[in-house]
């Protein structure tokens, strides 16, 4: 059954349940949440769950990175999986388009060159950049939240400033790469230019 | 005020152009302005869903990734448009995410009906956009803008617009206005005022300019100068016959006038009297030249004869006094001195009462004069002639009368002739010439001779003829004496009724009938005849000649008298009946049971010299049925027969008018 012929039950159960989720990580990060310790990096990978799955609406890839027009958009997580089951849940179900959403955990030197967003973990703040050479020319929206994952030739980065997560975007790599970042995700985020660092 | 018809075509046009454009402004502008009203609404209303759809479109992000700091700088760029009060952006579970102003209360939103997205509310406009990303619900905008205001604004600029409009329409009115009074108004007006001189002066000469224009005005000035030209030309025609029919009339008039057989005349009520108009009849009725008599004052009075001219003054005086019409006649002397009849009628002429004229006919009555005279001279002749010819009647009824009883005086003279000449006095002559001869010895002769001795008896027997004879005779003459006396009466009644012979009297019937019964009273009694009256009660009186009447019925009576000599005494009856036998008769019947008429006499008995009696001479019935004819009344007969009486009926007209008439 296709998605978009869902109940709209479940439509609303699940979106609200994103955003609270959303919310309540941000709450819980908020200085004045009384969640506790644990909670916080939890709720820090919650939220970044929510914003990774946002993403894949506010960015657009060319026709050619699909096989198909019922191809799967692959979320790929490049290193060990902080998100555990909780991206997992908010994804299930969800389409971008006419692509549903699938994700894809990779090792460590497994090329993630058939997914549309490759994620990259902390653990990969030594090798990533050998991985994003690799991904040059391909349209690969790249996430992480290493520290200047962007300014060092990723897409976008997510980090905590205080207790919020913020958004950096890195437009020329992405439109290097062949792919259009909304207007409106950049005028959230701050824009980060590599030449600038070099 | 002036109802609208009544006022001037200019002003008339200017209402009409004022009244059509408020009109076409008031028709064309109102479905305008609401269509402007409504669009306006749905403009505001829509502009406002673009503006909620932009700012919410422009959220998702920031919704989405929990950003309300840029949410709330997305929402504040509202506050470049005026009439945004408020703007709050809601998640899904009913917390503020960001806003604009602080009036945010659930409960005035709550006023957006649920299947909508707006409603207007007490000037404002509330609006409500839900923020979808990607199909999902992620928030919702809510925005509250002022209506009222903006909506007020545009009120007055619309009611400034139609203010211009319609002071601009004004102006354009009266300017046009202006334009068709040159083009319209003035030619018309001065087409009125042409109209109402040529109507106030009757001067066709006027002519009205028809150059200014070649419009349907300009054709109506033209053809209202033809017509103008027409009636004028008809105006000048009818004029022309007018005088002529005038004076054709006029003339007719005069030559009627001065050709009446009479003097027309015309002259002033009071002064002198003296003459405004005569006609020429003036001239050759008295040989005065109208023109003389005109104007001279006391003209007329000095030419009346001094005889007349008192009387016929008064009256002329008297009549002007009381307006009445009248006729005089009286002598004028002529130009040539001699005297002429005139006989005027005159009419007063009066003006609010007063006698302003005297209008009148003096017509020449001489000849008429003459011949009246000469009628009363012939008039007077035949009444000679006919008073002769009344005498000979008369004189036939007396002789007829008198003759009647002369019958019975020469009866009673033969009679007494004959005894007379029988009579025995010769006897006593021989006695007595006996007694003379025997006078010497009378005493012998009377005793010794046989005749003596006779003698004393035989003039005893002389002496009672005598006497017999004498007795007779005294009979004889007291009958001749009444007969005598019945002459002197029937000869004294003639005198007494010949005095009013001929004249017409009204008079009652019974009264006749009891006259001529006493005439004959003395007859009636020594024939024995019973007489009986049977008079009508209240009959009208009768308008007839007394003495035919009294004639006639005293014929009548006699010849009745003689009808029942053959009866015996006892049943000798008469009878007089007088009865009314229709509206206009009064009938006199006479009636007796004497011998009769016979049929074949019935038709006869009134004509001329017809007599059944020994001595009559046919005369009475005739002449008293040509009597009543006269007087208009009749005579008749009836009979059954012989032996069974006879009733003449006399019918007599009653009395109608006063008569003074003779005939």
């Amino acid at each position: 059954m296709p998605p978009s012929t869902q109940p709209a039950c479940h439509w609303v159960r699940k979106s609200l349940w994103v955003f609270a989720l959303a919310l309540t990580g941000w709450i819980g990060a908020s200085p004045s949440g009384r969640a506790a310790e644990t909670n916080v990096v939890a709720g820090e990978y919650q939220v970044k769950a929510a914003f990774l799955y946002n993403l894949t609406k506010f960015a657009e890839w060319p026709e050619a990175s699909f096989t198909a027009p019922g191809a799967p958009l692959i979320i790929g997580i490049v290193g060990d999986d902080p998100f555990g089951t909780v991206l997992d849940d908010i994804i299930r179900g969800e389409m971008v388009g006419t692509h549903p959403l699938l994700i894809q955990r990779l090792k460590a030197d497994q090329e993630g060159g058939d997914c549309q967003l490759l994620f990259f973990s902390r653990s990969e703040n030594k090798s990533f950049l050998k991985q994003l050479s690799q991904l040059r020319g391909k349209p690969a929206l790249t996430v992480s939240d290493i520290d200047q994952f962007a300014e060092q030739g990723g897409m976008i980065n997510l980090h905590l400033i205080g207790k919020s997560v913020k958004i950096e975007v890195n437009p020329g790599a992405a439109e290097k790469a062949g792919l259009k970042l909304r207007a409106k995700l950049l005028s959230l985020a701050r824009k980060v230019d590599p030449a600038t660092h070099d | 005020m002036k109802p609208f018809r009544d006022i001037s075509i200019d002003k008339k046009l200017l209402v009409m152009a004022l009244f059509k454009c408020g009109m076409v402004l008031l028709i064309s502008i109102t479905p305008l302005f609401i269509f402007q009203i409504w669009n306006f609404r749905t403009t505001f209303e829509r502009d406002t869903a673009v503006l909620a759809a932009i700012i919410g479109g422009n959220s998702t992000a920031a919704i989405t990734f929990n950003d309300p700091q840029s949410a709330k700088e997305v929402i504040h760029s509202l506050q470049v448009k005026p009439n945004v009060r408020g703007a709050y952006l809601l998640l899904p579970d009913g917390s503020l995410f960001a806003q604009l102003g602080d009036n945010y209360s659930v409960t005035l939103f709550s006023e957006i009906p649920s299947g909508a997205n707006s409603c207007f509310n007490a000037g404002q406009l509330l609006f409500r956009q839900p923020i979808n990303l990607d199909h999902k619900h992620i928030g919702t905008l809510y925005l509250q803008l002022d209506y009222k205001n903006t909506f007020n604004k545009l009120l007055e600029f619309y009611g400034l617009l139609v203010l211009a409009v319609v002071v601009i329409s004004i102006a354009f009115s009266l300017f046009l206005n202006k334009i068709l009074r040159r083009s319209i108004t003035d030619p018309v007006q001065t087409l009125a005022a042409a109209a109402k001189r040529i109507g106030r002066n009757q001067d066709y000469s006027i002519r009205v300019d028809a150059r200014q224009c070649e419009d349907e005005i300009g054709q109506l000035t033209q053809e209202f100068n033809q017509m103008v030209e027409h009636i004028g030309m008809q105006e000048k025609i009818l004029q022309e016959n007018r005088e002529k029919e005038l004076n054709e009339s006029r003339e007719k008039l005069s030559s009627l006038i001065h050709s009446i057989d009479g003097i027309v005349w015309e002259c002033r009520p009071h002064g002198s009297y003296e003459f405004t108009f005569a006609s020429t009849q003036m001239e050759r009725i008295l040989g005065y030249p109208p023109k003389d008599c005109l104007k001279t004052p006391g003209f007329w009075e000095e030419k009346i004869h001094p005889e007349d001219a008192a009387q016929t003054l008064q009256t002329y005086r008297d009549m002007v006094e009381s307006g009445q019409s009248y006729t005089q006649e009286y002598r004028v002397q002529a130009a040539d001195g001699h005297w002429v009849w005139i006989r005027e009628s005159g009419r007063i002429m009066t003006e609010n009462g007063k006698a302003t004229a005297v209008v009148g006919i003096y017509q020449d009555v001489s000849e008429q004069k003459k011949a009246a005279e000469q009628v009363e001279k012939l008039n007077q002749k035949l009444f000679e002639a006919s008073r002769y010819a009344g005498m000979a009647e008369v004189a036939t009824g007396v002789l007829h009368n008198v003759g009647n009883v002369l019958n019975s005086v020469s009866v009673s003279a033969t009679l007494v002739n004959e005894q007379m000449r029988r009579s025995k006095s010769i006897n006593l002559r021989r006695g007595l010439d006996l007694l003379r001869e025997n006078n010497n010895h009378l005493a012998e002769f009377l005793t010794a001779d046989p005749k003596g001795r006779l003698l004393p008896d035989y003039l005893c027997r002389v002496g009672d003829e005598l006497a017999t004879e004498q007795a007779q005779t005294i009979e004889e003459m007291t009958s001749v004496g009444q007969h005598i006396e019945h002459i002197k009466e029937i000869v004294a009644m003639q005198q007494s009724y010949a005095r009013v012979s001929g004249a017409l009297e009204i008079i009652s019937s019974t009264d006749l009938v009891e006259d001529a019964l006493r005439m004959n009273t003395g007859a009636f009694q020594r024939h024995q005849i019973q007489i009986k009256c049977q008079m009508g009660d209240a009959l009208p009186r009768v308008c007839v000649d007394r003495h035919k009447v009294l004639q006639i019925l005293i014929n009548l009576f006699r010849n009745a008298k003689y009808a029942l000599d053959a009866k015996p005494s006892a049943d000798k009856q008469l009878t007089i009946q007088t009865v009314q036998t229709n509206p206009d008769i009064v009938s006199i019947i006479v009636r007796d049971n004497g011998i009769g008429i016979a049929p074949e006499n019935l038709i006869k008995i009134f004509n001329h010299g017809f007599t059944t009696k020994r001595d009559g001479h046919g005369f009475g019935l005739h002449s008293g049925a040509n009597a009543a004819k006269e007087m208009g009344g009749s005579l008749t007969a009836e009979s059954n027969g012989p032996g069974l009486g006879a009733t003449f009926t006399l019918e007599l007209p009653i009395a109608k008018i006063k008569p003074n008439a003779s005939y």
